[in-house]
């Protein structure tokens, strides 16, 4: 982590950055002031960035507000709302993000954010490097008239997304600027240009027509969004966003984004250097006579983009109303699903320009396939010390490895419980999926079933599913994660933070709603966890047990901060620690707990496990757990002073 | 930090940089990951997770690993197998000559009593293979003192990874 | 081998969560640009 950071506040200057920070630091100089968003992966660290800002500055809290909101429909009308007070507002989200905005968005694209502006950063994900799906959420743009800039650079994130405010303002039009994993996680220099405060307060001015939708209004909204995104296009050419390279070949390219870079440099690789390459800043909407004006000469055109075909639908509608006879090659030879690489795009075009293939790729993807099996799997588990492995295991325990039991997953870091050896889930749908698909569940039939959620998932959209399900009183045990944190995406400052410190809690919540059976236990207990579970199991109805234990990385960091002060007071700290000695190979703390913190060792022929000190965080489960009494526990400096796990 | 990622997960990044650019704008552009093939130096701090972006790997690449491994839980349940060192190192010596193991974790824990300065010291390691040209080391010295907590510590492991990775590239070469 | 000034040069950084893979890549990018590198860029995953 940086100590003396001044990327975000130095006036001038020319400063490494990341997309996301790039982005961030181009609010600043448009003089943003009000941001909300629930977290995602690739946009998270947009927030982290905002808060870091305002942790260092006070200052400037009078002029810029981040919110943590509950959900992206929450942070979309939030933003809205502020835009209609007259300020600018950013609402970054992940790319299902987007599902869950999409039905405020759709209003209040309708409406529009003036006299205010309003962007969106949509983070999508090709490859799923960060999601539980991939999809092309391009095609929201199209539903929704959403004018969509998509960024390669740093230095195009930071230009762009002032540019992205101005044109918000100007037509009254929600602006999408579309980054992925990938261009929100890469790297180069940015030229800074100087700041702009945001403003301090904003005025609501009573406007019925224009922001009440419902028939006449709708409709004449819907009239004038048409016009307001027309009067966009017209000017695209004019705002330096798109950009020709031009070339004599008869075939030519339109791309965007980061596909535009593996674009150039397989066009390098095969010495193609004379074909035309339209990069589109903005892909919707397009300018009629720019496009065809690039297409003019060209024979063939190829679109290199990722996902379901997007451009290419709209070139090819381009085409056809102009009546040109340009060849379209797309989707015919590019995958519609994964992220993109160099290598792909170069193999492609090799094909489609009938040049040799690159023997460097084919020398390195051939090699490469003919030791891969070996590569042992390395998908992602749950930390040592995890509350949430500690739980799996004791469902595991309890339902004798989910005999006749359903799993009903979610998504947070127990999204991760599907994977082997525990391998506890049956199903994930979306945030909040679970509880809901349980209640269908339940109505039909009799075998047993758990629905798994977490904290941030909870509030995010949870409470209204546990609700229904109290209702009906289905017959499920809803196990809640307590882990004080969203984890997953990167230990945001939870909703349940200001929450608690304001005396809620989801005890008080579930008990409120009527839940009839209600359990409070901790993972690191699994016997009692493990018998809480088993009377639930045994009960008719609705259950809930709320599994109270912070993450184990959060809780860890902390701890250590805590001996670290004390060490530096010069205090003595008393230190656990758990080994194995007498391990009987019977596989509890590997098979079942799992914790990557036990590895198996051989020593002259003979098998054991082992606890690795350096990763191992001192939970003491796997102690609770095994059954040889192999694992042992011994305190060193016992006179010293105990720093326990913080409680609640 | 980047979502689903991490978690115990294999974590790679992609560092591409040029001295000096070129006059055509056209061969300025290029991906922020590297062509299949294309590396100049895998710096790996655990030997599997060489093989598992082998595919970026090719005759012109120098690879640097440090040889604790990390085997995973699959491999510690005994429902998979962790490839035998011997075996990785010929997969990857069937890439180029260029090929060096260093105990690096173990010089953390021995030297600093902590695993944190593993990274600094494979650094050191890679330094002196000549890959990772156009860079002093008073430039990571600089950076470490003002973007790094325990920033002396850090230096020394530099330090400590450049004397004992010159030792390892010097007995290949003599 | 010849490095040109000009050469792009391509490092990967492997490794498992928590090993400081991010941290190193960091170092570097920004140690190349205290030493005047004209062009730095790559991707953190
Ligand atoms: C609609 C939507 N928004 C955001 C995300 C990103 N996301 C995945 S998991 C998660 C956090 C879940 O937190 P919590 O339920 O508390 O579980 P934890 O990770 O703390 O175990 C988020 C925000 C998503 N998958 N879907
Ligand atoms: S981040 Fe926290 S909740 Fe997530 S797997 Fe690690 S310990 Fe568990
Ligand atoms: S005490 Fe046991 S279960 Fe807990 S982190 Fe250490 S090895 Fe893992």
């Amino acid at each position: 982590m940086p100590i003396k950071d001044t990327r975000f506040i130095q006036e001038s200057g020319k400063v490494m950055m990341l997309g996301n920070e790039a982005l961030v630091r181009g609010c600043l100089e448009a003089g943003v002031s009000y941001i909300s968003q629930y977290p995602g992966t690739p946009t998270s660290d947009i927030g982290e960035y905002f808060h870091q800002i305002l942790r260092e500055i006070p200052d400037i809290r009078e002029y810029l507000v981040h919110h943590w909101a509950v959900n992206e429909a929450v942070a979309t009308s939030a933003c809205a709302g502020a835009a209609w007070t007259g300020v600018r507002s950013l609402n970054p989200m992940k790319h299902v993000g987007l599902n869950v905005a999409s039905d405020a968005l759709s209003v209040i694209a309708l409406n529009g954010p003036n006299p205010g502006g309003m962007v969106i950063v949509v983070g999508s994900d090709p490859g799923s490097l960060g999601s539980h799906q991939e999809q092309n959420e391009r095609f929201y743009a199209w539903m929704f008239h959403l004018p969509t800039i998509e960024p390669h650079t740093p230095q195009e994130c930071k230009d762009w997304i002032k540019l992205a405010f101005d044109l918000s303002e100007k037509f009254d039009l929600v602006i999408n600027f579309r980054t992925s994993t990938r261009s929100a996680h890469s790297r180069g220099y940015v030229e800074l240009e100087p700041l702009m405060m945001g403003k301090r307060k904003g005025e609501f001015i009573r406007n019925i027509p224009k922001y009440n939708s419902l028939p006449p209004h709708a409709i004449n909204n819907h009239i004038r969004l048409y016009e307001r995104i027309e009067k966009l296009r017209d000017c695209i050419p004019e705002l330096g966003l798109n950009k020709i390279y031009k070339g004599t070949n008869k075939i030519g390219v339109i791309t965007s984004g980061m596909p535009f870079g593996y674009a150039m440099e397989a066009l390098d690789q095969l010495e193609l250097n004379d074909v035309p390459i339209l990069k589109l800043g903005m892909v919707y909407p397009l300018n009629y006579t720019e496009i065809t004006e690039f297409l003019n000469d060209l024979e063939k055109v190829v679109i290199i983009e990722e996902l379901e075909p997007f451009l290419e639908v709209k070139i090819a509608e381009i085409i056809q109303k102009a009546k040109m006879n340009v060849e379209i090659i797309g989707k015919n030879y590019f995958p519609s699903h994964d992220e993109f690489s160099t290598g792909l795009v170069t193999t492609a075009l090799a094909k489609i320009f009938r040049k040799e293939p690159n023997t460097k790729i084919i020398n390195a993807i051939e090699y490469f396939n003919s030791y891969k099996d070996l590569i042992p799997s390395r998908f992602p588990t749950f930390c040592a010390g995890c509350p949430e492995r500690a739980t799996l295991y004791s469902i595991l325990k309890a339902t004798n490895h989910l005999e006749n039991t359903i799993i009903s997953g979610d998504i947070g870091c127990y999204v991760m419980s599907f994977f082997p050896p525990q391998q506890c889930s049956d199903l994930v749908i979306c945030m909040s999926g679970g509880i809901s698909a349980a209640i269908g569940m339940a109505a039909k039939t009799d075998q047993k079933i758990i629905a798994l959620i977490g904290d941030s998932t909870f509030f995010h959209t949870g409470m209204a599913p546990l609700a229904e399900a109290v209702g009906y009183n289905s017959n499920l045990l809803l196990i809640i994660f307590e882990n004080s944190w969203t984890a997953m995406t990167g230990h945001q400052d939870d909703v349940l933070r200001y929450l608690t410190n304001k005396g809620f809690s989801i005890e008080k919540i579930c008990s409120a709603i009527g839940v009839p059976w209600l359990k409070v236990e901790d993972s690191y207990n699994p016997k009692k966890l493990t018998k809480s579970i088993e009377n639930a199991l045994e009960t008719e109805g609705l259950k809930v047990i709320i599994v109270k234990r912070e993450c184990a990385l959060q809780a860890n960091r902390w701890r250590m901060s805590q001996v670290r002060k004390l060490e530096m007071e010069g205090q003595k700290v008393q230190d656990t620690s758990y080994f194995i000695g007498g391990c009987q190979m019977c596989y509890e703390c590997a098979r079942v707990l799992s914790c990557p913190a036990i590895r198996r060792v051989e020593t002259d022929g003979i098998e054991e496990m082992q606890i690795d000190q350096d990763r191992c965080v001192k939970c003491g489960v796997c102690y609770e757990v095994c059954p040889n009494g192999a694992i042992r526990k011994s305190i060193v400096a016992m006179e010293g002073v105990e720093v326990p796990f913080r409680e609640g | 930090m980047h979502g689903l990622a991490q978690r115990e997960g294999a974590i790679s990044s992609h560092t591409r940089y040029q001295k000096r650019v070129v006059d055509d704008e056209r061969k300025n552009l290029h991906s922020s990951i590297i062509c299949y093939g294309d590396a100049d130096l895998f710096i790996c701090f655990e030997p599997s997770e060489a093989l598992r972006r082998g595919i970026f790997a090719s005759k012109k690449t120098t690879f640097v690993l440090n040889s604790r491994t990390i085997p995973g839980i699959m491999i510690t349940a005994n429902l998979e197998e962790y490839p035998p060192i011997e075996k990785i190192k010929e997969i990857l010596n069937g890439y180029s000559d260029h090929v060096y193991f260093m105990n690096a974790t173990e010089l953390s824990l021995e030297h600093f009593n902590s695993n944190h300065y593993m990274n600094l010291i494979m650094l050191g390691l890679a330094i002196p293979t000549g890959r990772i040209p156009f860079i002093e080391i008073q430039n990571y010295e600089e950076v470490i003192k003002e973007w790094l907590r325990n920033a002396d510590e850090n230096i020394k492991a530099l330090h400590l990874g450049i004397d004992e990775g010159k030792k390892i590239i010097n007995t290949r070469k003599s | 081998m010849e490095i040109e000034e000009t050469d792009i040069i391509n490092i990967v950084i492997a490794g498992t969560a928590g090993q400081g893979v991010i941290t190193l890549k960091r170092l570097i990018e920004y140690a190349a640009q205290k030493a005047g590198i004209e062009r730095v860029f790559g991707s953190e995953i």
